[in-house]
């Protein structure tokens, strides 16, 4: 079975308050999977209920066909993390954590640990509570990918990285890509979402609102037409499938549901077509049209 | 600009941050000072009485505590006050000046809020001028309400005796305050600074003591508290030692101000270069990490208990006299039948002994919380370490460090009593006093232990609960509570050895309770959401 992780139905409650709503996920072997979502959504609390570290309310989780709940411990051995938040032991210097990180989590690359924290250009002699946000991660970082996993989580491992220290973060997912290891992003950093992944989840409220490869993605929303045309298509703003009209003379820019694309186009050639312009969204509109809640959506 | 530009400001500013928890110091500091000293002349009638109290300093163990002996020989109850109380009450100026100081330059540093007030229109020193200024206040006002109250607490206090031991405190305050000032700026975290400074205030009691008892001036003179001292308040006043306390003053305020002129905002000057780049094998694995997180914290625990063994057995002998002399002072010994004075006394000592252990046990079980919610713990659990696994570190770093503290501790007293009485056995006898306290202490290990497991949230009740059994072991024989209360307590459950006869089954029961909380702990943290 090439399914290293499965979620099915997964809620979690806090109290009453529900961070999670059957959640759906699975992670193929050798995949690399986006996890995507506003503020406050529930990836955190995904990742750790993976993790064994929060035990879910209902549905079920595995990781290596394993339970995550009970099999917590073998499947820690096989799975490397980066939290969103790293903290450390303020007195130990940066090298001292990775090797006691390292030793405890088993399987420990010392060769790839000496050219990681090269590449991430880290002084290990200092000590923890003199780096910053961004240092501390890349602690984290160098750890997991040092470490010999079939999974490697990370949550948020760009939010303190500077553009050059996180261009080296996307070459060492590349690297785990090719190597065929599996790896779960979240991250709200689209552009790296869009380089790496494979496929990719969004989360809202804590439930998975799409899913898929970006391509699928792309193509099951929203397409963008801009075009000119001899004769008025006014009428296309009453259609339920067409949103976001502006008309500006005889130019028009709106998005239309996939759907609906071939009764518009027929519309817009019947209207003498001078110009036409049609895109797939950019990820970038997929989000901001998720992220937007309901209310901020028009049509 | 002026280097010196916006003190005022900040100086108005910390002001109304500090306004409660500097009352609340130079309150406490200055009236239960004169509170405490309200019944001397109730307690010393007569001149004999003082003049029998006074022999106590001829002990050196009680002359390395308390003050010189000057004016022993007519012992007033301003001299009485001075030799006893001044050492104290100056060392609390000390801390307080430290930590004020700390907390307003090197710790807003760390925390980066410095950075904001700095990029403002705010002189390069001028965070730490409003601090040393408000510390110098500070001081000056514990000073003014001593000087005016003292005269008024006792009948026939000179106006002047209090001026020098007010002052004297004061100088001591600010000397202490200013080298902590220094200390800030050198040093790179908040913890060197403050750790540093009080440091070198324990070095300066400890001159001192050394002076005192060996009656060599040269080390009195290395000591701020010995220049307090040397004002000789209410036995013949000198004012001169108040040209060191100037002058030491001065010249470590400039330096300060100077290190911080020179200095980057966070930096220091004392950079720790070059740390380990690799773990040794110690840490790399779990229980050598969590006891290298914990070595200074039972390093000074272990010292404490090593004093306090010490202390113990030094001042057994003289103790017990002065219990045989004060009636009152009987309430708090344990009571026995054929128990000599002396034993009754180690059996109260015993008792303390055992909650200083249950302070350190408690500290390093609490501090299990906090790593789990600050998410130390997080990032430990996921390199495949089993949540009991994890526990079982903290339930040994504090089970065998407390019992270590009870063996430290009970080495120095059971060794100095037995010196002291030519007796073996007496030593064996206060040794075993020591370690048999160890099942009570255990039994807060275990409720910490339990809770953790059960209801994390709620781990700091280990602390009420803890504190409240230490106030009724304190003072519950005072306030005469109804016998339950107190019996319920894990301290109560151990007889009062060496005073009372040891017995197997009290220690037997305390372990099973001990046994059963920690296993009932280790098994539910298993079954329970991580603190994050
Ligand atoms: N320990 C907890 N107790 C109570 N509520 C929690 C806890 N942890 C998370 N939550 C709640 O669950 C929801 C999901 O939080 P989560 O941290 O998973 O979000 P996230 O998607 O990771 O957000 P971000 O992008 O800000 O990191 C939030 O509403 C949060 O307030
Ligand atoms: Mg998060």
């Amino acid at each position: 079975m090439n399914e290293l992780v499965k979620l099915e139905g997964v809620s979690k409650y806090f109290g009453k308050h529900a961070a999670l709503e059957h959640v759906d996920l699975t992670i193929q072997n050798g995949e690399t999977i986006g996890f995507l979502g506003p503020n406050g959504s529930g990836k955190s609390t995904t990742i750790r209920v993976m993790l064994g570290l929060l035990k879910k309310s209902g549905g079920e989780v595995k990781l290596f066909g394993k339970d995550a709940w009970t099999g917590a411990v073998d499947i820690h051995k096989r799975v490397a993390y980066v939290p969103g938040d790293v903290n450390v032991w303020p007195n130990l210097t940066g090298g001292q954590v990775i090797d006691v990180l390292g030793k405890l989590h088993g399987k420990f690359n010392e060769e790839k640990r000496q050219q990681l924290i090269e590449r991430f250009q880290l002084d290990p002699r200092k000590k923890s509570k003199t780096y910053s946000k961004g240092n501390r991660q890349k602690l984290a970082l160098i750890t997991a990918f040092a470490s010999e996993a079939d999974l490697y989580i990370f949550d948020e491992p760009t939010s303190g990285l500077d553009p050059l220290m996180a261009s080296i973060f996307r070459e060492c997912v590349r690297e785990l890509k090719h190597e065929g290891k599996a790896v779960l992003l979240s991250s709200h950093i689209l552009a790296e979402v869009e380089e790496l992944c494979d496929r990719v989840s969004i989360i809202k409220e804590g439930k998975i609102i799409e899913s898929g490869t970006l391509e699928e993605l792309r193509h099951l929303t929203r397409i963008s037409i801009t075009a000119e045309t001899k004769e008025t298509v006014a009428s296309l703003v009453e259609r339920s499938d067409v949103h976001q009209w502006e008309a500006d003379g005889s130019k028009v820019h709106f998005y239309v549901d996939v759907e609906g694309l071939a009764p518009v186009m027929q519309k817009l050639a019947a209207a003498g077509v001078v110009s036409l312009e049609s895109r797939p969204p950019t990820l970038e509109e997929i989000f901001l049209r998720h992220y937007e809640s309901k209310a901020g959506e028009a049509g | 600009m002026s280097v010196f530009t916006g003190t005022g400001t900040l100086f108005r500013i910390m002001i109304r941050k500090e306004r409660v928890r500097l009352s609340i110091w130079i309150v406490s500091i200055s009236v239960l000072f004169l509170l405490s000293i309200l019944s001397f002349p109730e307690t010393y009638p007569t001149q004999e009485d003082r003049q029998g109290r006074a022999l106590l300093l001829e002990s050196p163990a009680l002359r390395a505590m308390a003050g010189p002996g000057y004016g022993i020989e007519n012992y007033t109850f301003g001299a009485m006050i001075t030799n006893e109380m001044f050492l104290y009450v100056a060392v609390a100026a000390a801390f307080m000046s430290i930590f004020m100081i700390v907390r307003n330059t090197r710790a807003e540093e760390e925390s980066g809020l410095s950075e904001l007030v700095k990029a403002g229109a705010v002189g390069r020193v001028s965070m730490s001028a409003a601090a040393f200024l408000l510390m110098v206040l500070s001081n000056l006002f514990i000073a003014v309400i001593i000087i005016i109250g003292m005269p008024y607490t006792i009948e026939g206090l000179s106006w002047e005796g209090a001026s020098a031991f007010g002052i004297g405190v004061a100088g001591v305050g600010i000397m202490f305050g200013t080298i902590s000032l220094l200390m800030a700026q050198v040093s790179e975290s908040a913890g060197a600074a403050s750790g540093i400074s009080s440091a070198l205030l324990g070095l300066a009691f400890l001159f001192r003591a050394v002076g005192d008892v060996a009656s060599v001036d040269a080390w009195r003179w290395l000591s701020p508290i010995g220049w307090g001292q040397a004002m000789r308040a209410f036995v013949d006043e000198r004012w001169w030692p108040l040209g060191l306390f100037g002058g030491g003053i001065i010249l470590l305020a400039v330096a300060a101000i100077y290190v911080d002129y020179r200095r980057d905002d966070g930096a220091g000057v004392l950079r720790v270069q070059g740390g380990k780049a690799r773990a040794g094998g110690g840490l790399t694995h779990l229980l050598g990490l969590q006891s290298f997180l914990f070595r200074w914290v039972f390093l000074s625990w272990a010292a404490g208990a090593a004093l306090y063994g010490v202390a113990m057995g030094a001042i057994s002998e003289e103790a017990a006299d002065f219990f045989a002399d004060n009636p009152i002072g009987e309430d708090f010994l344990v009571q026995a039948e054929g128990a000599t004075l002396a034993e009754s006394l180690f059996a109260t000592y015993m008792a303390f002994l055992a909650m200083l252990a249950a302070g350190y046990a408690l500290q390093v079980m609490t501090k299990m919380l906090r790593e789990e919610k600050s998410g130390r713990g997080e990032i430990l659990l996921v390199q495949s370490v089993p949540r009991p696994r994890w526990m079982l570190d903290y339930l040994l770093i504090s089970c065998v460090g407390s019992f270590m503290l009870l063996v430290i501790s009970g080495i120095g007293a059971g060794a100095l009593y037995g010196y002291y009485t030519d007796s073996a056995d007496g030593a064996w006898k206060v040794f075993f006093a020591a370690i048999a306290q160890t099942p009570a202490v255990w039994v807060f290990v275990g409720l910490a232990a339990l809770l953790m497991g059960l209801w994390p949230k709620a781990l700091s009740l280990v602390w009420l609960v803890y504190t409240a059994f230490t106030l009724i072991g304190l003072i519950g024989p005072l306030l005469q509570l109804p016998e339950w209360v107190s019996d319920i307590s894990p301290y109560a459950q151990i007889p009062g050895v060496p005073a009372e006869e040891w017995t197997v089954w009290s220690t037997v029961i305390l372990l099973a309770v001990f046994a059963v909380f920690t296993v009932v702990g280790m098994y539910t943290i298993r079954k329970r959401d991580l603190v994050i």
